[in-house]
């Protein structure tokens, strides 16, 4: 599992900074026709893919201590 | 001051950006559909997690199948998101002298396709079935003058919107371009004349519009 997690840390790393890097190169202005269905940007995803792997960190640490 | 990648990387000193394009929302629903089910197992997983981790305790082909189940779920999250990342990236850019298709993924694909506006010929815009109307998406055919190729934008949204912009910067292109051939005959374009090379017209008055 601790494999499993620091595999999953590495991808994530590597395509966040990927978006990162697009996004300061094509800085281009979000209308609400660009948006996912006129709500979700990019900068969205980012959080929620940031807070899923937060919370992969978290539920790996809890099991890997109360199993 | 120039615009030399003011808005994109790639964006020439004179060019003025319009708008740019993603797909419509419509080429995620599946995607969405599959993620919810991934979220409801996941809820169903951690609201019994007692239980998950007495039998995990007993067994070690549980332990194992756990495991396993873990990687599955943690690939699958990481796949759902890089599919997000790469609906973001894949984009169409359109500003007053060029249409720029730049199909991009995070990890396989990097094209960049540009068209002058004016080797447009001519513009469609299909938007078929019930969906495609209700929503407001289609989509929008690219016939170029230089050859029998078609560029062709799937599921665009606001596609009417776009069209518009298309056809509005592709006749502002034209004029700048070949701004004599462009008077007579409403557009070298209709006429199949090259607008990179416009042809002399002896013994014509341009200053009549046909």
């Amino acid at each position: 599992m601790v494999l499993i997690l620091v595999l999953s840390l590495v991808l994530y790393s590597i395509v966040t900074s990927k978006v990162i890097s697009y996004g300061r190169r094509y800085n281009l202005p979000e209308i609400k026709y660009t948006k996912l269905f006129g709500v979700f940007a990019k900068r969205h995803f980012v959080y929620f893919y940031s807070l899923f792997a937060l919370g992969q960190i978290i539920f790996t640490i809890w099991f890997l201590i109360t199993l | 001051m120039t615009n030399r990648d003011k808005y994109f990387k790639g964006q020439h000193d004179e060019e003025n950006f319009v708008c740019f394009f993603r797909h419509h929302g419509i080429v995620l629903v599946k995607e969405f559909t599959y993620f919810a089910i991934f979220l409801f197992l996941l809820s169903l997983c951690l609201a019994e997690v007692s239980v998950i981790k007495d039998v995990i305790r007993e067994d070690r082909a549980m332990k194992l199948l756990f495991v396993t189940c873990f990687l599955i779920l943690t690939g699958y999250m990481h796949r759902f998101f890089i599919k997000m990342f790469n609906y973001f990236m894949n984009i169409g850019i359109i500003t007053d002298v060029r249409l720029i298709d730049y199909e991009r993924t995070i990890f396989f694909k990097d094209t960049f396709d540009s068209i002058d506006m004016a080797q447009i010929q001519n513009i469609e815009r299909q938007g078929d079935g019930l969906m495609a109307n209700l929503l407001g998406y289609g989509d929008i055919k690219i016939f170029l003058n230089a050859s029998s190729a078609v560029k062709t934008f799937r599921y665009l949204p606001n596609v009417e919107f776009h069209f518009r912009c298309l056809n509005r910067c592709m006749e502002i292109r034209k004029q700048k371009v070949s701004p004599i051939a462009y008077k007579i005959g409403g557009g070298p374009a209709e006429r199949g004349v090259d607008v990179r090379r416009p042809v002399p017209f002896e013994g014509v008055d341009h200053t009549i519009s046909t």
